[in-house]
This record gives structure tokens, sequence and C-alpha cells, in this order.
């Protein structure tokens, strides 16, 4: 990664088994056996964790099973004694001083501080997962302290207060599970979440040498409730609010996608060569605060024999991304039924196949849409990239000058797709780039072949207030009689109302006061609202379900308030 | 859909296991030491008795503890006096400047027995005080309206004492851990 925030690659080693004639010539096969361009591995954290709940289960097998075996207890006793023998009452004040980090006084406020913050961001995913995480946690340990009724130590006198049961060490769990929670929603990936997690390993330890200079909780107690604490935080922040989907970012335009340097990056230069055969010389990340669903970049392609130096477009997917597709059907099926086809993709691979099926359908429809390169497997199933032409000097419509002849070319291209029986579904001013002074579409993977002629009407009536930001409302209604008639315009403004209407547009519309649609209906024949309500069987079971979880949700949070509090 | 489903199978469990808080089984006065007896033990661990339940008559049901340093609590429930009928807390010591002593009862050996009623029936309420060398035991009744006031005598009758030189021989013999305190030998630290 260089200061301007690409990443440079290192020089491609020369090809010694001959495998391929040379750089450029073609493809190359990864042989059986071979491991992928990024194999897919447990980050260091992950494997450390996974280790220590396998540690911890076993413990719970060994206490359950062969609680009169002696050695664990021995072993603990042992501990305990060799701490005991070490207290002089400067040392003992010392430990009470620390064993105070898993009080309720501090790890209420912890807990308080943190949701403030999540709520003063409207970080609302993160802080129903920072409470929930919390809330689970403490049940289990709560029930697994009754289940295994294990007394506190004996044989050493127990120098601080305790509550309960002593297995799992409930206080270590408590404060271990807010501070992974702190860690994963407030600080954001990277040097600074890895520095805060050696940090609180760090606290744990010494919490937990002072609880057992202490003498009030066993030594592998305190190991299962640590293990326990940073379980449920990893597994809860990691599954839920993945980071490449829902970046903990506090600047705007900054937020954190898929990390293209390291690894990844190497990663991206060796599948490039390998499947496309394309040497990348550069990668930077481009438009990410435009892009919710992926990782756009720019890769800078090597000179060769038959071309110059180029930029290609790629947008990298994951495994995070399609579960976030997943929700986001879920939520426009209960919104509004099966206005169209919510089915969701059941891999990353479906995923990215689908976008280059679309990509190639609207270039070879003639449609201005970027020209389609195929796409790369990164980890197979789980991280793919595809690849498409840079527009060169392009830039986003809000920021053009929108001529007459740029009008036509949006009306254009949506009478174009009318007839070839599509729909964009996401015409928005981040989608239609000028280059040059033409219309450019890119973003293609929200298209349908045959839609609903609701979602076609929606892209006519989208395109006309894009197009109307940088101008005005009669003159592009002027431009689209030319293509449409009057009952299409009327049609397209009877179906286009909310949220239909994609959020960056609607944004902008507000940003500047004034009501394109409004405007758009006064000029087009009255025409009554087109219903996009669908009910069906499994819309209500869909609904049902989400309120029924909600229900439970909440029940939970209630019910375990003052276990959370 | 399937990872819905398992949430929602999840929330059910968590909120099942929630329902469960008052898990566990009564502290039996007879047998080897059992572990509500011995937490109790240690939360108080000046105390030479430490109460435990004999045989709970028809009707009657363990329903819960709370243990800490300093205190422990469990309490019974009835299917005529109501949840939480009748709590025993133990402590290192109580307040009984406005009770009145009562002879103990048959089983109530070393100990002095002061009672105070906070409230006559309908709805019975009142506190039974044992007082004894290093601690003192609570049974605090609170009968729900219609439950008549000799159900006091059902509990007290379920209710009873270990001796905690007894059960410090249980867990030294059982687990070969010194129950540290009152009647054990010194306990490192």
């Amino acid at each position: 990664m260089d200061d301007t925030g690409r990443f440079t690659p290192a020089p491609a080693a020369p090809i010694e088994d001959g495998r391929r004639g040379g750089a450029h010539r073609g493809a190359h096969r990864r042989p059986s056996g071979e491991p992928p361009p990024l194999p897919h591995q447990l980050g260091r954290s992950g494997r450390f964790w996974l280790l220590m709940v396998g540690l911890f289960l076993a413990i719970i097998v060994a206490t359950a099973l062969f609680r009169s075996a002696r050695l664990i207890v021995n072993t603990d006793v042992a501990i305990l004694r060799w701490f005991a023998d070490l207290r002089a009452h400067w040392l003992t004040n010392i430990m009470l001083a620390v064993n105070f980090f898993a009080t309720i006084w501090v790890i209420r406020p912890l807990r308080w501080g943190t949701i403030a913050v999540l709520v003063a961001f409207r970080r609302w995913r993160h802080l129903l997962v920072f409470v929930v995480s919390i809330m689970v946690l403490e049940i289990l340990t709560y029930q697994a302290s009754l289940l295994f009724m294990l007394p506190r130590p004996g044989s050493v006198t127990i120098l601080a207060p305790w509550t309960g049961y002593a297995l799992p060490a409930r206080p270590v769990a408590s404060l271990a599970v807010t501070l992974l929670g702190m860690a994963y929603a407030l600080v954001p990936h990277g040097r600074g979440r890895y520095a805060a997690k050696v940090a609180i390993g760090i606290v744990l330890f010494v919490v937990c040498v002072a609880r057992m200079y202490l003498g009030v909780d066993w030594p592998s107690e305190l190991a299962a409730g640590t293990t326990l604490g940073f379980a449920a935080g990893l597994i809860a922040f990691r599954w839920f609010v993945p980071n490449e989907v829902f970046p903990v970012s506090y600047q705007r335009g900054k937020a954190a996608h898929l990390d293209v340097t390291g690894p990844r990056g190497e990663a991206i230069v060796r599948a490039m060569r390998d499947q496309l055969a394309m040497d990348v010389t550069t990668i930077r990340p481009v438009g990410l605060e435009g892009s919710g669903g992926s990782t756009p970049l720019r890769l800078t392609i090597a000179a060769t024999d038959a071309e110059p130096e180029r930029y290609l477009f790629a947008k990298l997917y994951a495994k995070s991304h399609v579960r976030a597709d997943r929700w986001y059907k879920l939520g426009r099926t209960i919104l509004y039924g099966a206005l169209e086809d919510e089915t969701p993709f059941k891999s990353v691979r479906r995923f990215v196949e689908y976008e280059d099926y679309t990509l190639r359908l609207m270039y070879d429809a003639g449609l201005p849409a970027p020209e389609p390169f195929g796409f790369v497997e990164i980890t197979p199933e789980r991280e793919y990239m595809i690849v498409m032409q840079f527009f060169d000097d392009a830039v986003e419509i809000s920021e053009a000058e929108v001529d007459d002849s740029v009008i036509d070319e949006g009306l254009d291209l949506v009478r174009r797709m009318w007839d070839l029986g599509l729909a964009h579904r996401d015409v928005k001013p981040a989608n239609l780039m000028v280059q040059a002074g033409e219309l450019r579409l890119i973003d293609v993977f929200f298209v349908q072949v045959r839609p609903s002629p609701w979602r076609q009407a929606v892209d006519l009536a989208n395109m006309m207030m894009v197009l109307a930001l940088r101008t005005d409302a009669p003159r592009v209604y002027e431009h689209a009689l030319r293509s449409f008639s009057r009952d299409e315009i009327a049609e397209a403004f009877a179906a286009t109302r909310g949220v239909a209407s994609p959020t960056q547009l609607r944004s902008m519309m507000k940003a500047q006061g004034r009501d394109l649609l409004a405007e758009f209906r006064a000029l087009a024949p009255a025409r009554q609202p087109i219903k996009i309500q669908r009910w069906s069987v499994r819309r209500i079971a869909l609904t049902a379900g989400v309120l029924l979880g909600a229900f439970f949700s909440l029940a939970l949070i209630v019910g375990n308030w003052t276990v959370f509090a | 859909m399937r990872r819905g489903v398992a949430l929602a199978g999840v929330a059910v469990l968590v909120i099942s296991l929630g329902g469960c808080a008052a898990s566990g089984h009564a502290p039996p006065c007879r047998g080897p030491g059992d572990n509500l007896l011995i937490l109790q033990a240690q939360a108080v661990p000046s105390a030479t008795l430490i109460p435990c339940v004999s045989s709970l008559p028809i009707g009657w049901g363990f329903g819960g503890s709370l243990v800490e340093s300093g205190r422990a609590r469990f309490w019974l429930d009835s299917d005529r006096a109501g949840i939480h009928a009748v709590e025993v807390e133990l402590t290192r010591d109580c307040d009984v400047s406005g009770a009145v002593e009562v002879p103990p009862a048959p089983g109530e050996v070393g100990v002095r027995v002061y009672q105070e009623p906070t409230s006559l029936p309908p709805a019975f309420a009142g506190v039974r005080s044992m007082v004894f060398p290093g601690g003192c035991i609570r049974y605090r009744f609170s009968f729900q309206g219609s439950a008549p006031s000799t159900l006091v005598l059902e509990a007290v009758g379920a209710l009873g004492t270990v001796r905690r030189d007894v059960l410090v021989r249980q867990v030294e013999r059982g687990v070969d851990l010194t129950l540290c305190g009152a009647g054990a030998p010194p306990c490192a630290g």
C-alpha cells in the first residue's frame, strides 16, 4: 500500500515450469491440490478462541463426568495456594483494586456508555448485537452455574465479595463480552481494533490473576468464563455484523470494505494473472461511499504488445454480501409481498455469476454498459471478483453537464430496456456516468429480465427525475414525449412513490428542496396510483415470523433487563 | 430462511432457559455434603449451623436460591401459601430487637428463637429468627391471602439445620478440600 492508498504488488515471479508460454498468452489452470489465490483460513484470534472453546468444553465434560476425579481440583488448589502464599497487605489492596474492574460498578457504565455512543451514531445493528450478545452470555452463564452448582474455592480464605456458584466465572465472562463488544462496535477494523483486543486480553489476564490471588474463583473456571465471554462476543459480531458489510467508521466516505492490501491484494494479482491472463500493477478502492454491497476497485493493467496500460473496474464480493442481500430481500418481501422476484441467492458464486450474466446481456444488447471481462475466483465459494471496463474520466451525472443530448440518451436507454424486456431497478445518479458527453450506465447487478410492468415504469420515472436534477421537469418531460406516450409517463409517476426511488435520488431532491415527483405528476395526465402491495400466504407467514422474532427479542430484553443492566 | 428459523429457535431456547432461573434443588439435611449447603457455608464462614430442608411436605417445592458472600437465601413455594411463601436466610447476625423470644422447637438445639408477626391473616406474614454462635437463620413467611397461618408449622417442620463441623468433615472426605471457617483447620492466606 503506498501513501495514496493504492496497493502496489511485488513484481511477478518468473514462470519456471513452463505451464504458461509467457505472460499474457493465456490463463493458467489451477491443478488439483494447488491452493486457490486466497486459501480460506480462520483468523489468528479465531483459531485461538476455537481452541479455547474446545478447552472449555473439555473442562465442562471433565467436571460433569469426573467430578470425583481430583486432577482438576488438585491443580486448581495448588495454584490458589501458591497465590495465597504470596499474600501481603499491600498486594491484597492492589488486587482488590484490580478486581474492581470485574464488578457492576465498572461493567455497567461501560455497557451504558457503549449503548449511548451506538445510539448517537445510529448504529442500530451493532447496538442490537451488542445488547443481545450480552444477554445471551449472561443467561447462559447463569444457567451453567445452576447446572454445575460448583462451590467457591476451598482450602484458601476468600478475600473478595462474590455471588453464586463458581462455574463459570461470571464476572469475568461479563467483562470479557462487554469489552469485546466495545472493540467490535466502537473501534474501526484494523490496527486499532487489534490493539484493543490485545489490551482486552491484558486486562482480562490481570483481572484473572487478581481473582486467583483473592481466592474468589477457581483457575479453571476463570478460563471457562473468559473463553465464554470472548467466544460469545466474537461469534455474535463476526456473524451478524461482519466488517465487510457493516464497517465501523467515524468518517464519511471512508467506510472500510474488504481490505485489498496484504494477502488479499496478492491474491487478486495472482487470480487476475492466472485466470484472466492480465497483470495487475495497482489496486485502488474507488467509490466506496456509493457502494453498499461490494468493494469497488480500479485495477491498473500492465501494457502488453497488443494494448497500452489501462484501467479496469472490478467488484469484490464475499459471503457477507450474500447475507446482506438475503436480509434486504426479506425486508422487501415483508414490505411489498411478491411484487418482484425476491428469491435470495444461495451462494456468492451464484451472486457474481448473475451479475456477469446481466453485464453480458446489457453489453451484447448494445446498451452503454461496461464491457464484461468475466470474474475470478479468489477463495472458492467465499470470495469472487467481477471485472469490467472502466470508464476513464467519466463523472457522475449529478456533477456533469446535462444537455439535451444526455437527456435524450437517458430516455432512449429506458426505451431500449423496455423494448428488450429489461429493467435496471437501480436508476440513480451514482449509476449514471457521463463520459465525454455520453451517458453510461453502471452497476447492473439488479437488472431483471422480463420484469414486472411496475418496475419498468419506475425505471422511467427515476430516470426522468435524475435528468431533471441538473435541468428542470418541463424540459425533461418534453424530451420524454419523443420516446414515450403521455399514458406511459403517467403510468411511471403513478407507479413511483416513496422507497421505489433509490435513497440517493430522494436525498438529492430533498437537498435541492424540489419535489420533482409532484412536478412531473402535474405535467403528466392524471392517473390513480398503482397498487404495489401483493398479499400471499408466504408474506403473511414471513411477517408473522419476523414479528414473533421481534416479540421474543423484546421479551428477552425486557425479561432479562436486570441481568443485563 | 433456515437462519431465521435457527435464530427463532435460539431465542425460544434462551427465553426458556431464562424462565428456569429458579432451577436447582433444596439443600438436604441428610446425606453427603450438598453443593448448595457448601456454598451457604462459604457465604457465612462464621456460621456454625447451615439451613437445610429435611423433607418437603406435599404441596411444597423448592423455589430457588441466591447466595453471595455474607448472605445466603433460598425459598420454598407452596400450592396453598403461594410462590416464595417462605424464604430462608443465613447471615452472620441479625436484629431481633422487635421480636419476642419463644422456646425452640424440638430439633432446634443450641439456638435462641425469636418470632415477629408482621401481618396477621388473611395475608399472614412473619419472621422467625434463630440466633446461634457465628450466625443467624431467618425464616420469612409471606403467605397469599387465603392461606391458613397453620402452614407455618408445616414449613418449620420441613426446615432444619446441619452442623458446620459435620459438613466440614464431609467436604474433607469427599473432595479433599477444607471448607474454611468455623470448625475447620486454618486455611491458606
